[in-house]
């Protein structure tokens, strides 16, 4: 693999991309939901001096769980199953470029434009309500930036792997709109529903609740904005009395990076010994 | 008798040891301490009006109980107590009143020391501006900061209690406590088997529980602060169990973990607790009851931005409960009805009855969901098919629109935030120069 290549690939995509429309919108609707989020918490969100910032951003964390692996499960599941149906994959292909830098290129272009979105949502939100005069904890709101960026990374990765084994734009997004509900909601519901007819343990909901990247961020997200974990029952006593706060927090990261690592990783081998392309 | 004479002691004489002047003092004499160090352990057997002057210290040296009373009506200002032991058996204290009714404690401050002021069998005394520091212990080793022990008409007034364990009453009632400040303790309060007592204006907050009483009737609270009483594990604002004829109006229960937790309160069948004007506020849990409490009037309340508004333990409805009496109800931050006629009154009740809401209380270990989008997707479920709706926990069919902070709750206006403002400005910034960057170069 050569470095420059890959360079190539990244800025190619991350410059095509933040010419798209969408790239554009993303941003827009981004940070208009998370300024009205913001502003919204903050009308009632102080009494006496006692602020709710906790759980404005605990709101925060819904929205965003929503929209980031959307985008970016969307995002990945188009980025090469879009270019073999318009036939430029072959003609990329064609150039004395490797299958290995070409998906390396895209990823960490398609990565950088996701994250630039994050920033700017959260960046153009942030400075609204510093104007209007809200004294945050800009270390929860920094690390929740980053745990952002993170699950774009987890989701990101998930639609590669689709795309890597779709033919078509229209199949890759309808998998990948799929997958994105499975995350959200469907493998919790799964979860919840065999908790109460199984009458699971404590142990049992905590290790298949961190299967799931979205509660993963979700929980982190609650560590950071509120260092106590009562507030997730029994489950998060558990989890800090075993795990020590520290150690969840590792945890929680390392999971995020497992499940960024593991799809691409996937992906990769999947694409890179794929014959179909070469013919 | 003759008249009232007054011994002076400091460290270059007439008397330099607190307890020679105590020996040669009778009744109703004056015992002036000037400022230095007086390295020994106090009894005062007489009554008498022991005054500091620029607060004296007085050390124990870390053996015993520093500073005991056991004559009625003495005065004791203006002293520095240090250094008692750190025995919990023997209950080492700063200052003890054995059967001292009628004294008066102020003015003191209290460091190191296992437990702060302990009354047995003192009615009638006054603890009045004295400052009470706990030992640096792991909290299961600490004594408490003020303990009453079958000492009622006390009055408990202006003291801060800071890191102790608990303020502890037991069997002492008609007592004031007001303008308190207890902090980072483990109970603010802890109570039993006393009637008849008023708390106002106090703060309790950073405390393992704000409040915690029991097997009493007849309390009072007003204008009190309960903060930031979050556990580990436990974290009520305040706890009632089997508590009769409380009334508690214009208290806040803020960010603690459960802002009242009512355990069969009230528990004879004659009796009715108030709740009234109230603001409960960014709480993991509003209110929190255990299953079939009956006959609380909550009225005027503003329950905003809990977490969970109202909690059941074990699932169930509330419904033996006054939610609304006249007409008025109390405010909810998660109403979603309207108000037609502008009277400040919803048309529609306020239901509590969130599908998620009562899982997790039949089954805690769900609770590691909330603010999952899985838990609104079983709200949106179950409004769409209402036959899996359960039972409303809370029906109030005058819910408020607004929401009512007594106005020496109101924060100050906070201004412009210059590090959010230049943090999020360098988010901005970052890819917006890149992207002119990355535009440039292709």
């Amino acid at each position: 693999m050569d470095t420059k290549n890959i360079l190539l690939i990244m800025k190619k995509e991350a410059g095509e991309s933040l010419k798209n429309r969408w790239f554009v919108l993303y941003t827009i609707c981004f940070s208009a939901l998370a300024l009205l989020v913001l502003l919204f918490s903050t009308m009632g969100g102080d009494i006496a001096g006692y602020s709710g910032f906790g759980r404005t951003a605990a709101s925060l964390i819904n929205l965003v769980l929503l929209f980031i692996p959307l985008i970016a499960i969307i995002t990945g599941g188009v980025s090469i199953s879009n270019e073999r149906e318009n036939g430029t994959l072959p003609y990329l292909l064609s150039h004395p470029i490797s299958k290995n830098e070409i998906f390396v290129g895209k990823f960490l272009g398609l990565l950088i434009t996701i994250w630039f979105s994050i920033l700017l949502g959260f960046g153009l939100a942030g400075v609204g309500v510093a104007i209007i005069g809200q004294q945050g904890d800009i270390s929860g709101y920094l690390l929740t930036v980053l745990l952002s960026a993170l699950l774009a990374a987890c989701f990101l990765s998930i639609g590669f792997l689709v795309s890597v084994y779709s033919g078509k734009a229209s199949k890759a997004i309808g998998i990948s709109v799929f997958l994105w509900l499975f995350f959200i909601i469907l493998g919790d519901l799964g979860i919840m529903g065999t908790t109460v007819a199984m009458d699971l343990g404590i142990k049992q909901v905590f290790a298949l609740a961190l299967l799931n990247p979205t509660e993963v961020f979700k929980v982190a997200s609650v560590l950071v904005l509120s260092p106590r974990f009562e507030i997730l029952g029994p489950v998060g006593v558990y989890a800090i009395r075993t795990f020590g706060q520290q150690g969840v927090f590792y945890l929680l990261f390392s999971i995020l990076i497992f499940w960024t690592l593991i799809p691409l990783g996937y992906g990769y081998l999947v694409f890179t010994r794929l014959r179909r392309e070469e013919k | 008798m003759s008249a009232e004479m007054v011994h002076t002691v400091s460290p270059d004489g007439p008397f330099t040891s607190i307890s020679l002047a105590i020996e040669s003092a009778k009744n109703g004499d004056i015992i002036e301490v000037n400022s230095g160090t007086y390295n020994e352990h106090v009894i005062v057997d007489k009554t008498l009006n022991l005054v500091g002057i620029n607060q004296p210290k007085i050390d124990g040296g870390g053996k015993g109980t520093v500073v005991l009373i056991k004559a009625p009506d003495v005065t004791f200002k203006g002293f520095h107590v240090s250094g008692s032991g750190e025995s919990l058996s023997v209950e080492d204290t700063g200052i003890v009143l054995d059967s001292a009714q009628g004294s008066i404690i102020e003015d003191n401050s209290l460091d190191d020391v296992l437990f702060g002021i302990y009354l047995k069998k003192s009615s009638g005394t006054i603890i009045r501006n004295n400052n009470i520091v706990g030992k640096d212990l792991p909290i299961a080793v600490r004594g408490d900061g003020i303990r009453l022990w079958y000492s009622s008409d006390t009055k408990i007034l202006n003291n801060t209690i800071t890191r102790a364990r608990d303020l502890v009453m037991w069997w002492s009632g008609d007592t004031l406590v007001k303008g308190n400040k207890i902090e980072k303790g483990r109970y603010g309060l802890h109570y039993m088997y006393s009637n008849n007592n008023v708390f106002e204006d106090n703060l309790f907050s950073e405390n393992y529980v704000g409040g915690f009483l029991m097997y009493s009737n007849n309390i009072k609270f007003q204008n009190n602060i309960f903060a930031r009483n979050q556990g580990p594990a436990t974290g009520y604002g305040i706890g009632f169990k089997d508590l009769d004829d409380i009334v508690a109006k214009e208290n806040l229960f803020v960010d603690n973990r459960i802002g009242l937790y009512m355990d069969n309160s009230p528990h004879s069948v004659d009796s009715w607790n108030t709740l009234e004007d109230n603001v409960i506020a960014f709480n993991d849990i509003g209110i929190s009851f255990m299953p079939s409490i009956e006959r609380n009037i909550i009225v005027s309340n503003s329950f905003v931005d809990n977490a969970e508004q109202v909690e059941v333990r074990g699932g169930g409805t509330l419904a033996g409960n006054n939610w609304f009496t006249n007409g008025r109800g109390n405010y909810w931050s998660d109403y979603v009805g309207y108000d037609e006629n502008n009277d400040g009154i919803g048309e529609i009740p306020y239901k509590s009855e969130s599908l998620f809401e009562s899982l997790i209380d039949s089954y805690p270990n769900l609770r590691v969901f909330v603010f999952s989008p899985v838990a609104q997707a079983i709200e949106l479920a179950s409004d769409a098919f209402p036959v899996i709706k359960p039972e409303p926990k809370v029906t109030d069919n005058y819910p408020l629109m607004n929401y009512k902070i007594p106005q020496r709750y109101e924060a100050e206006e906070k201004g412009f935030s210059y590090k959010l403002f230049v943090v999020s400005l360098l988010m901005v910034l970052i890819p917006s120069i890149s992207y002119v960057f990355i535009k440039r170069k292709i």
